[in-house]
């Protein structure tokens, strides 16, 4: 009974947000970015640039999702009438994200139809099943870090008391991570470790790396194309000699074992948040 | 007289709540926040020429930080306008505000007013503090020539600014809620600011396979951006081919004079001046022309 009204809420989500002016205008431009970088990327093997594109913008479609996902309700009066239904506060919150998460891969995949696509279209490589293992892989991670963003807005939705309350929120911790990060860290490190990113000392190198560990970008990046920080306003980062699930070189389960770190972390912050909406959502007087 | 009055207490109440807002707070942090750490980075880059060369790049630093507030600070314009229109209509404070003796343009001067006042307060502040840290960070001395063209800066900024309060105060007008106007508002800044030059160029190659076609076309389309004509002011104007800035490196450029400065990007400056009052009086005729009612 309760499996049915969660199925029925979160169609009805996915196809509320299928329909929304922003996600479409936000979709078209996003997706149309891709495929010009890939474009201007003219068949080499870096998809470096791609690969920051995707990172550091399209979270916002993820803000996007989630920021309304329960404060609209709640002002419209939707959610009383809702409850009036034997319908759970779990059941609705699960629903949200079970719809969120629809729409989200539906984005991500469709991204990387395109990109395999226009990829073997431009290269004019024969599609090799390991080949294509690895951008499904990609596309995976890319589903899962988009999926943090998506379930902090969730969250914001549950916590805040408006929705443009929320959405600053979202939109704030989206800059914070993306674009500011790199200096940000840069500059935190400085200051612990007393040393500059010029004076390229090991010590400096280590704090930096225990800051990034706080940000998804950082294992989006690592599990990737192995970069230590893909944020858009140059951050400090190693380019290692493993590049991440892109690099051919490596067989699948060694990459595995070698990311573990990182996709540990990149499939436990949705839940973190999941759990954050679950709480604050149970207690909350709608 | 009462009409001027009327302006300067709505610019006066718009001023004192967006200083209070909570919404507008954040976004100056996080701006100061990245604005100074950039400024920093760029300083120590600064300090570590001037120890392996020799010899101080300032102009790198200037230019770096000149760089990240061209990016940033059309969010602080976008975050003073989103709602200015909106949320009144929404929450029926407008036609309050309307049987009072006050006319629509009365209203809409003083929220450019009171915005604009912000946006100053917020780049002076930001601005001065984040080339400070750079300076200092730098190890070098700073002039009174340098100070001088650090405010004409803040100037050119807030000129800048101003062009997406004016954007965001339209969009705000024509949209019917105030979230899905900061979503619009942020998707302009992120196309205008960051894709749409990168785009033109690639899609140019794309279909002309011809570098030197694809840049011409690319160099036409960004006259028309403001963050162009931002850069040129600040930075100088950057060759197609190399990279490399060639004549006057912007206002920082120290080896010219302020009046060669303004002679060599005179008309850089008269769009950076002027577009924003042709945007403000859009926003002001379409919000004269808007059914208020909700």
């Amino acid at each position: 009974m309760n499996k049915d009204s969660v199925l029925t809420l979160a169609q009805k989500e996915f196809s509320d947000k299928l329909y929304e002016p922003s996600f479409i205008v936000l979709l078209v431009i996003f997706t149309g970015t891709v495929l010009i970088y890939l474009q201007n990327r003219g068949g080499g093997d870096n998809f470096g640039e791609v690969v920051q594109v995707i990172a550091v913008f399209f979270p916002l479609i993820g803000i996007a999702l989630g920021y309304d996902g329960i404060i609209k309700e709640k002002n419209n009066k939707s959610l009383n009438v809702l409850l009036t239904n034997p319908v759970f506060r779990d059941n609705i919150i699960t629903s949200k994200f079970l719809g969120i998460s629809m729409t989200l891969a539906l984005v991500v995949f469709l991204s990387l139809i395109i990109i395999a696509a226009s990829d073997f279209l431009i290269s004019g490589k024969i599609a090799e099943l390991d080949s294509l293992l690895r951008l499904l892989i990609f596309g995976i991670f890319t589903f899962l870090y988009l999926l943090t963003f998506a379930a902090f807005g969730l969250f914001s939705s549950v916590w805040c008391k408006t929705e443009i309350e929320s959405l600053t929120f979202g939109v704030l911790v989206w800059i914070n991570m993306c674009f500011a990060f790199g200096p940000t860290i840069i500059m935190l490190a400085s200051i612990v470790s007393g040393q500059t990113l010029f004076d390229m000392t090991e010590n400096f190198a280590s704090t930096a790396s225990l800051f990034q560990n706080i940000s998804p970008l950082h294992h989006f990046a690592e599990i990737t194309i192995g970069a230590q920080d893909l944020s858009y306003y140059g951050g400090f980062g190693i380019q290692k000699d493993v590049h991440g699930f892109l690099d051919t070189h490596y067989s699948l389960p060694y990459l595995l074992r070698y990311y573990w770190q990182n996709i540990i972390i990149l499939l436990i912050l949705p839940l973190l948040f999941l759990a954050a909406s679950y709480i604050s959502f149970l207690r909350d007087d709608i | 007289m009462e009409n001027f009055s009327n302006v300067k207490v709505i610019a006066q109440k718009e001023f004192t709540d967006h200083l209070k807002s909570p919404v507008f707070l954040s976004f100056t942090a996080t701006f100061t926040l990245v604005v100074l750490a950039w400024s920093y980075v760029q300083g120590t880059e600064v300090e570590y020429t001037l120890n392996v060369l020799g010899s101080p790049d300032i102009m790198r630093g200037f230019k770096g930080v000149a760089e990240v507030v061209g990016c940033f600070a059309p969010i602080i314009g976008i975050v003073l306008g989103f709602d200015a229109i909106v949320k009144e209509i929404r929450s029926s404070s407008m036609n309050v505000l309307l049987t009072h003796p006050v006319f629509r343009d009365n209203i809409i001067l003083g929220k450019i007013l009171g915005s604009g006042s912000c946006i100053l307060l917020v780049l002076f502040f930001s601005i001065n503090l984040a080339t400070g840290v750079m300076l200092m960070a730098s190890g070098l001395p700073i002039t009174m020539q340098q100070i001088i063209r650090i405010e004409m800066f803040v100037s050119l900024t807030f000129f800048y600014a101003l062009i997406f309060l004016a954007i965001s105060i339209m969009i705000s007008t024509i949209a019917k809620k105030s979230n899905n106007s900061f979503l619009f508002n942020l998707i302009f800044w992120l196309v205008i600011t960051v894709l749409l030059a990168k785009l033109i160029f690639t899609v140019s190659y794309a279909f002309s396979e011809d570098l030197n076609i694809a840049n011409s076309q690319t160099q036409t389309i960004k006259n028309f951006l403001p963050d162009y004509h931002f850069s040129a002011t600040a930075v100088g104007i950057k060759d197609i081919n190399t990279g490399l800035t060639s004549g006057i490196g912007g206002i920082f450029d120290t080896r010219y004079t302020l009046g060669a400065w303004a002679g060599e990007f005179w008309p850089n400056l008269a769009y950076l001046f002027v577009l924003p009052f042709i945007l403000l009086i859009g926003s002001i005729l379409a919000f004269l022309k808007k059914d208020i009612t909700y």
